[in-house]
Formats: C-alpha cells, structure tokens, sequence
C-alpha cells in the first residue's frame, strides 16, 4: 500500500474529531460573532454594528467581570503556585509514606463534586446562625454576613474553591520534587547553603515547568468560573461575585439580550486564544 | 526534631481544615435535626431517618438519565478521541501540523466559555431537551487527544507494519493490534468520558429544562440549593412537598450531596492508578 495512501486513513482516523472540534468549537465562534453585530429580540434580529461592544465598555459588565474573574485568578495562583508548593516541600520532608498518606488526604476535597461541596459550605456561611456564626458568637465575636458581603463574598466563594484544588497541584509538585537529584540538595547544603536558598535557588527553578502547567490552567479556570457564584450568590451581592462566564450567563439569560452576550462570549475568546497562543510554546516545548 | 513535629502538625491542620466539610455531611446525612454540635460527640444523636425519607423512586428515574449520559459518553468519548490521537501519532496526511495545533488551542481555551452560541446552534438543531442535546458537546475533548497522542506515539511502526503486511485492514488493525495494547489509555478514556458527563452542571442545566431527563446532578443540584435558580428550572414537586412538611432540609441535602459524590469516589478509587499514569503524561516532565 503506498504512503500517500495511507495517510488518507489518518485522516479518516482524525475525521469525527475534526467534525465535533467544527460543530462544538469553530462553528459556536463564527455563530455569536455573527450575532454580535445584531440586537435580538422576541420578533427577529436587527443589524446594530459595533453598538453591543461599545455597550460592553457603558454598561459595566465587561469590567466587573474582568474585575471579578481576577480576584478568583488572585486567590488559584496563591493557593496552587505558593500554598500548594510550600506544603510539597513541607511533605518532602518526611518519609515516602508520611508524604503518600498527607497527599491522599488534601485529594479527598478534590473528588467531592462541586455542587455538594457548596451545599455544606452554604450552611457554614450562612448569616444569621451559620456554622460560623455559630462559632463567632460562642467566642462573644461579632457575627458576619459572609456572602451578603460584596467586599468578602468573592474571597468567601475563593475559599471554599481552593479546598478543591490544592490538593491536585500539591501533588504536581511532589510528584516533581520527589524526583530531584537528592545529592544536588546534599552538595548545596555540605556549601553551606540554608534551607532558603535550596528552596530559592534549586527547587524553585527545577519545578518550574509544572509550575508553568498550573499557571496556564489557572488562567482558564478562573475564567471558567460559574457554578460557585451561581450556587452561592446568584452572582451578586451588587454584581460582585459576577465573573465573566457569570456575566454571559446573566446577559443571556437573565437579561435575555443574546447580542450583547455573544460580543462579550467574543471578547472572552479573545483573551483565552491570547493566553493560549502565548503559553502555545511552553506546551510544544513539552509535547517531546 | 521540634520543629519537624510543629511542621507535621501544620500540614495535617490545613488538610483536616479542608476535609472537614466532607467530613461535616457524611454525619449531618445522619442527623435529623440539623445543628453544628461538637463533631465528635454528635453520633450519639445519629440516625438513618433522612435515608429513609428520599424519594428514592425519583431518585432512581435520575440515576437512569445519568447513566444514559454518562455511558454514552464514555464510548463515544473513547471511539472519537482515541482514534484521532491514532492518527496523529501514526499517519502523515496533509494538513497534518496545523490541524493538530487547533486541538492544542481548543485544549487550552475551554470550550465552555463557548455555552452562549452552542445552547443557541443546539436550539437551531431543534434538539433542546433531549439526551442526545447534553452529550453531543462534550464528545471531543481536546486534552484526550493530546493524551492519546502521547501515549500511541510509543508503540512500534514494525508491529502495525507486521499487521498490513499479513493483510489486516487499517480498522482491524487499529482494533485489534493498537487497542488491546493501550488498555490503561482505553480506561482513561472511558473514566474522562464518565467523570465529565456525571460532573457538568452548567450545559445540562441549560439544555434540559424538562424534569423527566433530568440528570442526577441537575436535580440533585437543585434540590441542594433548595431552590429552584434564577432562570426558572424546575424542582422536583416530591422535594416541594418534604419542604412545607418542615423536614430538616440539611439532613437530606447530605444524603444527597453523598449520593451525588459517591460515583465519583468510587471510579477514583477503581481507577487510581490509570489516573496517576494520566498525571504523569499530562503534566511536564
């Protein structure tokens, strides 16, 4: 059979891919770039030009979601690139099993669904006689609305986020420390390097490339946020748990202004593709 | 010696500070008076009135429009994107590069941020609240691709090359030279398929409106929050009905948030070691 032959079956192979990466990616696109540019209503659609993206920058809702989003992207990148690497090291110091049990442990939040994590966390939060006023008032603490709050709410929703995450990019980190050169770190401190300046100068730089990993998948994930907002605050108080997915949610389909929504869906897409084409060399560099 | 009991110490705090809610619902599924006691002291008071209380045969009508879902997903998530990573790793066809590198892309930029247009083309397909509705989107994801890739690219061009020369075709060889060798990648598959039908809230919640294919985790959700959401998706008249009883919602709403993770747990546990290989694959060396 000749190679040019052959290849055509690679192609076959690839083929139900390419028509789903069509229908479900390259198609919804071209589709809510094409109804940006219209103001639909119940009747039909009616051309508007650019007036829904400039509508974007009046009305608010690309800001606060950007505003939004980047505090949950403040609070992955503290608790996936700083907590998680400090407690992998911490782990690091003890025996393989001490470590193995610890990291099944921190994984134990992580395969909880979401959607049940948030149900308990709603009664910890909840204002007045929540778990933690509970707690608050025993101690003769002033008592808190915790996502009634717009100044805390987002933090509050973070958190309980967090709990579900660390423990999988803790595990990334071990994973990668476990298998550094243990006389490396031996010659470094025979020179009299402390702690410190292991952690600084040796580990740091040879977790980089997971350190990479996370980054990137925190980026889109906290562009992704939207069941924990819409479970815990419906988005609000005043708008400030609305991330940006939240925002198209809201636009769509509470507001019912799917024009509008789709030049915000465009927006998105193009910081995504952004961040996706400059972290695109990191992935090659590590596609082997 | 002290310091590194203070570190131990520090570590399994935060860790129990992050399990305690998980630990907080397995006992408030057991109370049926809802109240945050003393942890330890509490199973005192234990007992299995809220399991009793479910509406079990409701239950049982969404365990079945999961399953449909979630199955379906796992085959077509293995026949789609393990066979495109097989032609990727083993054939040169034109074109090859660049459509590879729009898998990349669609691996790093999620495709939920996508839900807008595709509930709209999914409403112009006339397939709203339909089974088929849920699963099609979530069919092709690009990183099982990628994985697939990965993983094919280290078996032997002789073997398959062993195969055409005894006259296999290249679907039989695929079928019975590549898969039977990939067993690990094949779990994988099936697991990813499974585990991203059970855990997607958002696009069913869109999609189904209709409470008779309602999946476990739409209804569950819903019943979880006690409400019915912002956009008027429907909740159960069973559940309706226990609240104006005045039953401890909590309680129930433990029973399902176990129900709702239990699935989830137990692939993990069956599927633990294909799930670190994927670890190692996946991430950076």
């Amino acid at each position: 059979m000749s190679r040019n032959r052959r290849g055509w079956w690679g192609l076959l192979f690839v083929a139900p891919a390419l028509l789903f990466l069509f229908v479900y990616f390259i198609l919804p696109i071209i589709y809510s770039g094409n109804l940006s540019f219209y103001k639909v209503e119940l009747t039909g659609r009616s051309w508007v030009g650019f007036e829904n993206y400039l509508a974007l920058g009046d009305q608010d809702h690309l800001s606060n979601g950007i505003r939004v989003s980047a505090k949950f992207l403040t609070a992955y990148l503290f608790f996936n690139i700083v907590v998680a690497y400090l407690l992998a090291i911490g782990m690091s110091k003890f025996s393989p099993r001490f470590c193995g049990v610890m990291l099944t442990y921190y994984h134990i939040p992580c395969l909880i669904s979401a959607i049940s994590s948030i149900a308990v966390w709603r009664w910890l939060y909840r204002y007045p006689g929540g778990g933690f006023n509970e707690v608050l008032e025993a101690l003769h603490l002033p008592t808190m609305m915790f996502l009634g709050n717009p100044r805390i709410a987002a933090w509050a929703i973070c958190f309980v986020m967090m709990g579900g995450m660390v423990g999988s990019s803790t595990v990334l980190y071990a994973a990668t420390i476990s298998q550094v050169n243990k006389e490396i770190l031996g010659a470094a401190r025979l020179d009299g390097a402390n702690e410190l300046q292991v952690i600084w100068h040796i580990l740091t730089p040879l977790t980089q490339p997971v350190r990479m990993y996370i980054l990137i998948g925190n980026f889109i994930g906290a562009m992704n946020v939207w069941e924990h907002p819409f479970f815990f605050t419906g988005g609000g108080p005043f708008g400030s748990t609305r991330t940006m997915m939240f925002e198209i949610y809201y636009t769509a389909f509470v507001k019912h202004r799917f024009g509008l929504a789709s030049a915000l869906t465009m927006v998105m897409m193009g910081i995504a593709l952004v961040i996706a084409i400059v972290s695109m060399r990191r992935v090659r560099s590590y596609l082997g | 010696m002290g310091k590194k009991i203070i570190l131990a110490a520090m570590i399994i705090l935060l860790g129990t500070w992050f399990v305690f809610p998980a630990y907080f619902t397995l006992q408030t599924s057991f109370m049926t008076k809802f109240a945050l006691v003393n942890p330890v002291t509490a199973w005192r008071h234990s007992s299995l009135g809220n399991w009793k209380m479910m509406p079990w045969g409701l239950l049982l009508g969404w365990l079945r429009n999961s399953l449909i879902v979630c199955c379906s997903l796992s085959i077509l998530t293995l026949l789609v994107c393990v066979a495109a990573g097989y032609g990727f790793a083993k054939f040169d066809f034109p074109m090859k590069d660049p459509l590879f590198w729009l898998f990349l892309v669609a691996m790093i930029v999620p495709g939920t941020l996508l839900f807008l247009p595709r509930y709209l083309i999914t409403r112009d397909m006339k397939i709203l609240n339909t089974h088929v509705a849920m699963i099609l989107p979530l069919i092709l994801s690009p990183s099982m691709v990628f994985l697939s890739r990965q993983y094919l690219l280290s078996i032997s061009n002789e073997l398959l090359d062993a195969g055409r020369v005894d006259g296999a075709s290249e679907v039989q060889i695929f079928r019975y030279i590549v898969l039977p060798l990939v067993k690990p990648l094949i779990v994988l598959a099936v697991l990813g398929g499974f585990s991203a039908g059970w855990g997607d809230f958002m696009w069913q919640y869109i999609v189904a409106r209709n409470r008779d294919i309602q999946t476990m985790t739409v209804g569950l959700g819903l019943f979880m929050m006690g409400s019915a959401g912002p956009t008027g998706s429907s909740l159960s008249p069973e559940f309706t009905a226990l609240i104006r009883q005045g039953i401890s919602l909590e309680g129930m709403q433990a029973v399902a948030a176990i129900l709702q993770s239990a699935p989830m747990l137990a692939l993990f546990a069956f599927g633990q070691k294909y799930f670190l290989q994927g670890i190692k694959l996946g991430a950076p060396e």
